[in-house]
């Protein structure tokens, strides 16, 4: 049997398919006859194995497949009920394995502090809970609420000792002379290097920008965000008052609606005096000797150019020159324009404390 | 060409059938179900049994068209494809129940007749032989003379070429006769 080769085996089965009996077939391989022959049998006895169904058992068996295709043609219910699961089924696993990921980053990253893998998890789930607050109030509590943590966070990275780039925002309790500040009970480091903006004094709300090292934040920017000092309208408020501290900014450029109000009108009728010739005329009736176009001495009311923060965060009584230089400050130090616009109550004070916190933050 | 031809005209009927169509069904049922019948009493001992298990395997066809899983090219390679799925869990609760049915075979003895050829190997020995086969052998043999499949079709079924298919069938029946020949000098 074993020296029967598969290519001879091969044509003989192609022989016994076409009909031919296992003795004709011998007879064409007569040298592999002995071989051949047990092979052949066991391919006819194959051949024999299977049997044909009974006419019942097809009636029976077609019967009860066009019925159960009926049922299923009628029950569009059924059908749907078992179509359903197959598709919701995978969709709300992944779903609910993507939710409880989500928790558990959450959930992990809650004791990281800067520096660490998942603090990036950490700030981006705080911005997405103040994203869905719609509530002033319950904003403004939880963006204090995430001062806080930043504050705690630089304690944790002093008494680990570890060395990393922070931002956070305090009040300043002390300045002493050998250049160690205390903001927020945290050891601030200020040298010559350190930039500050503003001009920090005890109680003045900054931003310090800077790195940890040896128990203490050495202070790369420090930013006065809110001078207390300057800011009486907001002293008698449970917490410090915002007000942006002015820096010089440029005086606004004259428009033309101050040449139109300078224009002096004709002395008589039908002369119009030339420029040169409105001088002494102007002498006389002091006005000032400048030419039309020029910018007057004394500025106008505030001007519709200037920040609407600016003629909120000045006390009354105050004129427009401080007005114009506080508008540009406040852009600098990331403060919403909007939001100063809108301190007309006690209320707002937390709020912009915390809108600062979070511009911080974002740095 | 008349391949080509069979295939459109298969598509044509499974459209239809996922329709629900009586008509198609029917004809479904009545081209397929003695190729089918074929191949399970090849494998199974009782008719009975063969007569079940083919009634499940166009159950099932049904259940595939309800749950839009099924058949997603030709209606015969699904069809025999879920055939060797249904025998595999016949086996495998059989292999729970108690062997003394088998015992019930009584061999042939008429070894002597050179006209009963295939009378002289025992039905029951076959199968137990065709038990040891790989999977794969026994469909491919399941197919050849279950069904009684050319050896073209079953190719495109098992998704190999006739030149694979053949030298399967070839191993296949080889190993058989060694096991069969085996048997019969015990006896």
């Amino acid at each position: 049997m074993n020296e029967v080769k598969e290519q001879t085996l091969i044509e003989a089965l192609d022989l016994l398919e076409q009909g031919l009996s296992i003795d004709e077939i011998i007879s064409r391989f007569p040298g592999d006859a002995t071989g051949l022959r047990p092979l052949l049998m066991t391919a006819s006895a194959l051949s024999n194995l299977a049997t044909q169904p009974s006419v019942a058992a097809e009636k029976r068996s077609k019967a009860a497949f066009l019925e159960a295709a009926e049922f299923m043609a009628t029950s569009p219910v059924a059908k749907t009920r078992r179509w359903l699961p197959r598709v919701l089924a995978p969709m709300l696993a992944v779903l609910a394995v993507i939710f409880l990921s989500c928790i558990a980053l959450v959930n992990a990253s809650r004791t990281a502090v800067p520096g660490d893998v998942l603090y990036k998890t950490k700030r981006a789930y705080e911005e997405f809970r103040l994203a869905l607050t719609s509530d002033p109030v319950q904003a403004s509590v939880l963006r204090e609420e995430f001062r806080d943590r930043r504050l705690a966070e630089v304690m944790t990275l002093l008494d680990s000792g570890r060395e990393e780039s922070v931002s956070f925002i305090g009040v300043i309790e002390a300045i002493n002379p050998d250049d160690r500040w205390l903001v927020e009970g945290i050891p601030v480091m200020v040298d010559s290097e350190t930039i500050i903006e503003g001009d920090p004094a005890p109680s003045d709300v900054v931003q310090v920008d800077g790195m940890t090292s040896s128990g203490v934040v050495e202070a790369d920017v420090i930013l006065v965000l809110i001078s207390r000092l300057e800011s009486p309208v907001f002293q008698e408020t449970p917490t410090p008052p915002l007000e942006v501290k002015p820096v010089e900014t440029p005086v606004p450029e004259p428009t033309n609606t101050i040449t139109v109000l300078v224009e002096p009108t004709p002395t008589s009728a039908g002369e119009i005096p030339t420029g040169e010739e409105r001088a002494p005329q102007s002498a006389a009736t002091a006005e000032p000797p400048t030419p039309a176009n020029q910018l007057p001495t004394t500025q106008p009311e505030p001007q519709p150019t200037s920040p609407p923060a600016l003629s909120t965060t000045t006390p009354p009584g105050n004129d427009g020159d401080d007005d114009g230089d506080d508008g540009d400050d406040s852009d600098e130090n990331g403060n919403d324009g909007g939001d100063a616009g809108e301190n007309d109550g006690d209320d707002d004070n937390g709020d912009d404390v915390g809108d600062v916190d979070e511009s911080a933050g974002d740095d | 060409m008349e391949y080509d031809r069979r295939v459109a005209d298969e598509n044509i009927l499974l459209n239809r059938a996922r329709g629900l169509e009586r008509d198609a069904l029917a004809e479904i049922h009545d081209r397929y179900y003695q190729s089918v019948y074929r191949y399970l009493s090849f494998r199974v001992v009782e008719t009975q049994t063969a007569e079940d298990l083919a009634s499940e395997v166009f159950t099932r066809f049904l259940s595939a068209i309800r749950d839009r899983s099924a058949p997603p090219n030709t209606i015969r390679g699904w069809l025999f494809g879920t055939a060797q799925n249904v025998l595999k869990e016949h086996y495998r609760k059989q292999r729970q129940m108690t062997w003394t049915e088998l015992d019930e075979t009584v061999l042939v003895t008429d070894r002597d007749s050179e006209n009963h050829l295939d009378a002289r190997i025992d039905r029951e020995s076959l199968r137990e032989a065709l038990a040891e086969l790989t999977p794969e052998q026994q469909h491919v043999l399941a197919l050849r003379f279950g069904y009684g499949m050319p050896i073209k079709e079953v190719a495109e079924t098992v998704n190999k070429s006739e030149g694979s298919v053949k030298m399967l069938q070839v191993r296949a029946i080889s190993a058989l006769t060694r096991r069969l020949s085996g048997q019969e000098v015990g006896r």
